[in-house]
């Protein structure tokens, strides 16, 4: 019994993957056949053993913790700021309609297009890269927590208050639990969006940090190093939506229908 | 004790105004579980609304119901919360106010063994059926201690069988902890069989009482009894 | 079965894609050769190239030169190169060794930027009122260069090294050309490493202090090439002498009519000339093969990867200067 649930479950994950398998192995194959221009393409074991040998060096490491400290501490300060603020918004009529029209303005503004902004008011270095993920995540999760707290069931609300539930109880015991699967839909968005938009900013102004890494490496023409910093970015982000997939799979657990 | 007296409520919509109380009056004693039976539309809903302050009435009073704060309230539509299993959401209100974990588990996995039920208290409400998921919503308000218990028409989209086993433990209960409880339903089986007193209303408005069954301790739904009070029940139809 | 067919799908999508990416750089094979021209990647720099375009130089030694893109950078122009879209270039020795290194076939045979005691061509400034003045102040300072890995950030490098300090008690950061005085006018760096027309701009503005230079660091030093494809060179050795000989009657224009030069790099510029300095060249605009030499051996000692196949010989040529 034991064997067979990992035999699936490795079935289903190769599966799941299969585009993934396809693209590898045709990299693999042409690398083999030679077919690749040697110069912008480098063969698929080249670039796996570049990013091993890079993940060996204390440098490489300095500059993925370096993207990654500024995406994580962005991140939860978007949190901090979108869950409350969504929160009010989202039950709440009027704040919703007052502020709604100047989101919608803000919105669209490209977060590159403001990063002269943040830089010239933070100067170059860590605020302004913090400025620009923040900027580019608390959006995104304001709207998947409006959208939550507007989906909440009135009858699990009108159950609390017939039970005593405080006005603090309300938030902490209904709606915040309530809004988790929305949260994790807004957050898996917004860490997306804060890992573009790291590697873009750290083009400019930087001398650390993966988008820093990636760029250094087309001036210097060390191809393989660019295609190695693409390959941990998208490692990078797999794992956190790996993490976030998870989360909501043990959330979503009590959301599947059983019969 | 609840008194409810010379309620009047007038409906009133766009093109007419329906008078649905005119001068009703009821009393529900302590520990009492009153069934209001009648068919569709004739305001039993409305007078659970009227109870529980959801509708508003013209005039009259209900005496009774001020003091309480704690009134439970069990419909079609449990709101059991999803994302917690059924020990914690039957222990919710305690939760509510300020008890422990351990203390609220305890009162939870009690409740859950007079009611036969221990072997669902680590499931999620979506693992478990409908008629299940009223019993656990009517064990939250019994863990909560509520002083006053309304149940809506909770087992009215079950089949029989489910039906007649989930009778069985409302009763085992009320017996046990007594609750004042206002039960409405339209079934004439189960209205007999759970109920200390049944309330028949009328189908035309304004809404009144057509009759009044004592049918406190009438337990054997294949008796000669039995068989009687459904007709004199359903006669009032006629 | 329908996972089998995207999966089909896909794999057709991918080696279309491939197959687009090969062919690219076996387009310039196919530009049929009517006549000697030349794809040259523009780069807004103080270029022979200009002087020669305006007059008339290219067309009388009957090759044609076309000015490609706007705002190519050296590394850029390279890359350029070997995509096929252009032939020639400006580019630091710096980055042409990056390049030859990964497999790009370029060679430098020109020279556009050395620099001398009299127009260093390349100053690092500090804002007047700063305490910056020697290079023991440098230490954990914000030194901000256009790109790391080119002239700029190795000349810093040996500047520091020459006065005893390691570069890892600096902090380099990177800012484009356009974007440096200002950045040092916010104080968000300390120091910038500047080129013309931009340092000569941000000088006349005032309140700037001049450190040093790159000739008190490297004394008479060839940092840039005028470089050509190696494709080029090969199907078309004309267009190249051609080339060569128009540029270098360019550069004895400037060498003699500097105010004259001075007018037209402003107009491609399209700034006021008094902020276009004097620029000199080695003799005959030819390729210092000391400083090809020189670089090498200093971005093998920084550790730069993969440059161990390199000989200075291979990365600049005189073969087409006689």
């Amino acid at each position: 019994m034991k064997n067979d649930s990992i035999l699936s479950n490795l079935k289903s994950l190769a599966w799941r993957n299969f585009s993934v398998w396809v693209f590898l192995f045709l990299w693999f194959m042409i690398g083999w056949l030679e077919w690749n221009n040697k110069v912008f393409i480098p063969t698929l074991p080249e670039v796996i053993i570049n990013t091993g040998k890079l993940l060996l060096t204390s440098e490489f490491w300095v500059h993925i913790t370096t993207s990654l400290s500024v995406i994580t501490i962005g991140f939860f300060l978007s949190v901090l700021v979108a869950v409350p603020i969504g929160i009010i918004m989202g039950s709440n009529l009027k704040v919703n309609s007052a502020l709604q029209n100047f989101i919608e303005l803000i919105r669209p503004i490209s977060p590159l297009a403001l990063y002269p902004l943040f830089i010239f008011s933070f100067g170059i270095g860590f605020m302004s890269k913090l400025a620009i993920v923040f900027w580019v995540s608390w959006i995104p999760l304001l709207f998947s927590i409006i959208t939550g707290v507007q989906r909440i069931n009135e009858d699990y609300l009108r159950m609390a208050k017939t039970l005593g539930a405080s006005k603090r109880q309300m938030i902490t015991e209904i709606v915040l639990p309530a809004i988790i699967p929305w949260a994790i839909m807004g957050m898996r968005l917004s860490v997306g969006s804060a890992l573009l938009v790291i590697v873009a900013a750290e083009m400019i102004g930087s001398n650390r940090g993966i988008g820093f890494f990636i760029l250094n490496a087309s001036y210097t023409f060390k191809i393989v190093d660019l295609y190695s910093g693409i390959v941990v970015i998208s490692i990078i982000g797999i794992l956190i939506n790996a993490f976030f997939l998870l989360w909501e799979k043990k959330t979503h657990n009590y959301n599947n229908k059983k019969i | 004790m609840i008194k409810i007296k010379n309620l009047s409520k007038t409906f009133v919509d766009a093109n007419q105004s329906v008078m649905v109380f005119d001068n009703f009056n009821l009393e529900i004693a302590q520990n009492e579980l009153v069934i209001i039976f009648g068919p569709s539309g004739c305001g039993k809903s409305t007078l659970i609304n009227l109870m529980t302050g959801t509708e508003s009435y013209g005039s009259g009073s209900i005496e009774g119901l001020h003091g309480i704060k704690k009134i439970g309230y069990v419909s079609q539509r449990n709101s059991l919360l999803p994302w917690l299993k059924v020990i914690d959401n039957i222990a919710f209100g305690l939760k509510l106010q300020g008890m422990n974990k351990e203390s609220r588990h305890k009162e939870a996995l009690k409740l859950l063994g007079e009611m036969d039920l221990i072997g669902y208290s680590n499931f999620y409400p979506n693992q478990l059926s409908g008629g299940l998921s009223q019993l656990i919503s009517f064990a939250r308000s019994v863990a909560f201690k509520a002083e006053f218990m309304l149940m809506d028409e909770p087992f009215s989209s079950l089949d029989f069988f489910v039906r007649n086993k989930l009778q069985d433990i409302i009763l085992k209960i009320h017996k046990k902890r007594g609750l004042t409880t206002v039960f409405v339903t339209h079934q004439v089986d189960e209205a007999l069989y759970l109920g200390d007193r049944v309330i028949a209303l009328s189908a035309s408005k304004p809404t009144r009482i057509l009759l009044e069954l004592d049918t406190k301790g009438v337990k054997d739904k294949k008796s000669e009894f039995f068989y009687k009070l459904q007709r004199e029940l359903l006669s009032c139809y006629q | 079965m329908k996972k089998l067919i995207l999966g089909l799908l896909l794999v057709a999508l991918i080696i279309a894609g491939i197959v687009v990416l090969m062919g690219r750089s076996q387009d310039q094979n196919q530009v049929k050769q009517i006549e000697h021209q030349i794809n040259y990647a523009q780069i807004k720099v103080f270029d022979p190239v200009y002087i020669a375009l305006d007059k008339g130089y290219f067309k009388d030694e009957g090759v044609t030169v076309n000015l490609k893109g706007e705002t190519f950078g050296g590394p850029q122009a390279l890359m350029a190169t070997a995509s096929g879209d252009v032939d020639a270039g400006i580019a630091a020795t710096t980055a042409i060794i990056n390049a030859k290194a990964s497999g790009i076939k370029v060679k430098g045979i020109l020279d556009v930027q050395t620099a001398f005691e009299d127009s260093p061509l390349m100053k690092w400034y500090a804002l007047e009122d700063s305490k910056i003045i020697n290079a023991i102040d440098l230490k954990e300072k914000k030194i901000g260069v256009n790109t790391l890995g080119a002239s700029f950030h190795y000349t810093t490098i040996e500047y520091l090294k020459k006065h005893n300090i390691s570069s890892s008690d600096v902090e380099f950061v990177v800012i484009p050309h356009g974007n440096l005085e200002q950045a040092l006018r916010a104080k968000q760096i300390d120091v910038a490493g500047m080129i013309d027309p931009f340092n000569e701009i941000a000088y006349d503005r005032g309140g700037l202090r001049v450190l040093f230079t790159a000739y008190d660091v490297l004394g008479v030093n060839q940092f840039s090439l005028i470089f050509m494809s190696e494709n080029k060179i090969n199907s078309d050795p004309e267009a190249v002498f051609r080339f060569t000989k128009a540029y270098k009657k360019a550069v004895q224009f400037i060498e003699n009519n500097p105010e004259q030069s001075a007018n037209i790099i402003a107009n491609v510029f399209k700034v006021d000339k008094k902020y276009i300095p004097r620029h000199e060249f080695q003799p005959s605009a030819t390729v210092n093969k000391d400083d090809l030499r020189f670089w090498l051996e200093f971005m093998r000692a920084q550790n730069v990867k993969d440059l161990d196949a390199l000989i200075s010989e291979e990365i600049g040529t005189n073969e087409f200067n006689q």
